[in-house]
């Protein structure tokens, strides 16, 4: 996989999550459950410009971005609280994962660029109910 | 930014001490997991009430310890010691403050550096995949970080 695939790979992943964000971010009760908004508008704002910045490393590199689908599948119907936590959970631990293939398949900027992602998203899964794990990202260990 | 078409495996150059770059992080890395496990071991030992809470670290170290150690030939491995055994002497000689909620903290602030410390490592490594593996490792360490800090600040409430 080359520096530029790996990178359009993650923005695949990016704008998944950007519209599962969406998604999840219309049906919590921001007065019901303030915490759980808090944090899936966080989380929404935060793909949202990795979306962006990743469309901006492929443009500069003068390639096309790859463009978004116009629906993704949810895991689960996404209307109880638990569901949408679990919604989540699963956005982010997909993201780890092409987090990481980035930075297996990228040096420099482009890597330093994942290596943060995946951390960050790593952490953040732990805010969706996920426990630490041994090796966040590489679902083979 | 621009994308840095630099393949991500970069042709391995020797250290001055004719190591594999890629070795010696290995080692460095290895060494850095000992250390974390034996103070965690050395924590659940003083505070056997904490063993719970420190049960995915003490798993994800020593998952890291048995990985990194297949990565780095004997010769180069600084004094690290994968069996369960060797870890327990190893940690005898770990200071654990005597506050839960302290050395709580101090496993925390541990895994932060290590983190840190692990996100350098997986920049500079020479081999895409090693570097894939490092991040993850580093990844683990800041979940561990943040859990951690979040469980310490509960208790002292």
């Amino acid at each position: 996989m080359t520096p530029l695939q790996a990178i359009q790979a993650t923005l695949v992943g990016e704008h998944a999550a950007v519209y599962v964000y969406g998604v999840v971010g219309g049906r919590v009760s921001s007065s019901a459950d303030p915490a759980l908004a808090a944090k899936v508008a966080q989380a929404y704002t935060t793909h949202r410009g990795r979306r962006d910045q990743l469309t901006a490393m492929v443009r500069a590199a003068g390639a096309d971005p790859v463009a978004a689908d116009v629906s993704y599948r949810l895991p689960n119907p996404a209307t109880t609280v638990r569901q949408l936590e679990a919604v989540a959970l699963h956005v982010e631990r997909q993201c780890t994962e092409v987090y990481a293939q980035m930075v297996g398949n990228t040096s420099r900027a482009n890597r330093q660029w994942a290596i943060e992602a995946l951390t960050d998203a790593a952490v953040r899964q732990l805010g969706f109910g996920g426990s630490p794990q041994p090796f966040p990202g590489l679902p083979e260990l | 930014m621009t994308v840095d078409q630099t393949p991500a495996d970069r042709p391995t150059r020797r250290g001055t001490a004719g190591l594999d770059p890629d070795i010696a992080l290995a080692a460095t890395a290895l060494d850095q997991e000992q250390a974390a496990l034996d103070l965690v071991q050395a924590t659940i030992r003083r505070h056997p009430r904490l063993r719970g809470l420190l049960a995915d670290a003490r798993r994800a170290h020593t998952a890291h310890v048995r990985i990194l150690t297949d990565a780095v030939p004997k010769q180069a491995r600084p004094h690290a010691s994968p069996s369960p055994s060797a870890s327990a002497s190893a940690s005898a000689g770990v200071h654990v403050a005597a506050s839960p909620a302290h050395a709580l903290r101090t496993v925390a602030r541990h895994e932060n550096r290590l983190a840190l410390s692990g996100k350098t490592h997986a920049f500079s490594a020479q081999s895409g995949a090693f570097a894939r593996l490092l991040a993850g490792i580093a990844a683990s360490a800041a979940q561990q970080a943040t859990f951690l800090s979040q469980r310490a600040a509960e208790a002292h409430r």
